[in-house]
């Protein structure tokens, strides 16, 4: 059976460490021991971070092929949803689309580890996070260090709570333009 | 001399006498001062008293403006957009701000989704996607944006009119400050009573974006997405309903 698992750095801010951290032996150790089979890496648009990608696969070579983990990349995709709907476990910057794209996909929901990039650690990206690990949604990976994501992913099996429905806004919005049904 | 009993004929005379064009200039000066000022004081009086007033009723559909901020921004507001029913709101006017080619494209993506095929509702729809210029680009200076800023409040200004629309429905980020304020211009003259309603970003959990900040105050509804948001600006009459995202 297939364990794919996707790591995203986002489309704008370029986040390579947490690419080489996936490409760590600890990291990858833990990975395989979970009997992943693909890891799938969104490295961002800028060509620093395809070398910084390229580079960790080719350090990596022999413990890839050890570990038998099948390793693909890309920049940037327009088709993230189903990039992540074809996943286990996402491991994800805390982008706020791929966030809300992985918990409103339809069953089986890949897990989600969410790891804030630290540039943008006073931005507001982190803050979703943080609230969203708050109602036990996602697991928080609060820096991006090893140890915090391999703590994380020991608790891959934890139960999580489902991200709570959508509302709509439809009826204000009609009430406000007068409209009636 | 008794003050108290100059009329106006004796200042006329005082002028005309002491051929002094400068009073008279300054006298000219006042009335039109005092002309923009009761004007001002006239449009502000009837735009204040605009909140008081109920949406106006439109049975037989609405013209809705929707403003699309790029990226997730976008995403967000066409998920309300979706939600709505097209055959309530048959004139659509999606504002999209310029180097922003995406926004328009998913606009009409979200159009071809969700209206049938056939062409006899097409027909009854009138659809516009407009593209404004930015009121600033990302890194510019402050001294050009200045006169960016007026080009793109300008153009918000005439589009406005132009559309005249029953609803604003944005959710920022800066621009659509300018297509709200041109909406109040509408208000105020009783053009239309165009109605605001402004959502706070997902991405805002413990505070407001400044476009938030500005438009609070000027705007019908006001909703967030977050409950400490809701707590923390519960005086400024912010609603929360859950997450709309």
């Amino acid at each position: 059976m297939t364990y794919k698992v996707l790591v995203t750095t986002g489309a704008t801010y370029p986040f390579d460490a947490l690419i080489e951290l996936i490409f760590t032996q600890r990291v990858l150790k833990k990975l395989s021991a979970l009997a992943v089979t693909d890891l799938r890496i969104q490295y961002g648009s800028t060509p620093t971070s395809r070398i910084a990608y390229e580079n960790c696969v080719e350090n990596c070579f022999t413990v890839l092929q050890n570990t038998g983990i099948n390793v693909t990349g890309f920049g940037i995709t327009e088709d993230m949803a189903s990039e992540i709907r074809s996943s286990r476990l996402v491991i994800s910057h805390a982008g706020t689309g791929t966030i809300l794209d992985t918990l409103r996909s339809p069953s089986p929901k890949p897990r989600l580890i969410v790891v804030p990039n630290p540039v943008l650690m006073h931005g507001h990206q982190a803050e979703v996070a943080a609230a969203l690990e708050d109602m036990n949604c996602l697991l928080y990976s609060k820096f991006a260090t090893e140890e915090s994501i391999v703590s994380a992913l020991d608790k891959l099996d934890r139960q999580l709570t489902e991200l709570p429905q959508k509302h709509s806004l439809a009826d204000l919005v009609n009430y406000e333009a007068g409209v009636f049904r | 001399m008794d003050i108290t009993a100059i009329t106006i004929k004796d200042v006329l005379f005082f002028l005309n006498e002491s051929r002094c064009p400068l009073l008279l200039l300054v006298f000219a000066g006042a009335t039109a001062v005092l002309t923009v000022l009761g004007i001002l004081a006239f449009l502000v009086t009837a735009l204040l008293k605009s909140y008081a007033l109920p949406p106006e009723k439109h049975p037989h559909g609405a013209s809705a403006m929707f403003v699309l901020g790029s990226g997730g921004h976008t995403t967000e507001l066409l998920g309300i957009v979706g939600q709505l029913d097209f055959t309530l709101y048959p004139i659509r006017t999606y504002v999209s701000f310029s180097g922003d080619k995406l926004s328009t494209v998913r606009a009409l993506q979200l159009e071809k989704d969700k209206s049938p095929t056939t062409s006899s509702s097409a027909s009854r729809s009138k659809v516009q996607t407009l593209e404004l210029p930015r009121a600033r680009n990302v890194g510019q200076s402050y001294f050009t944006s200045i006169f960016t800023s007026a080009a793109c409040g300008l153009e918000c200004l005439f589009t406005v009119v132009k559309v005249q629309p029953d609803i604003v429905v944005c959710n920022g980020p800066g621009s659509c400050v300018f297509i709200c304020f041109a909406a109040l211009l509408l208000r105020a003259t009783r053009i239309k009573l165009t109605r605001l309603v402004y959502i706070e970003s997902f991405a805002r959990v413990n505070s407001l974006s400044l476009t938030g900040r500005i438009l609070i105050f000027v705007v019908d509804r006001f909703i967030v997405q977050w409950p400490s948001l809701s707590e923390r600006y519960k005086e400024k009459g912010v609603e929360y309903f859950g997450i709309l995202a």
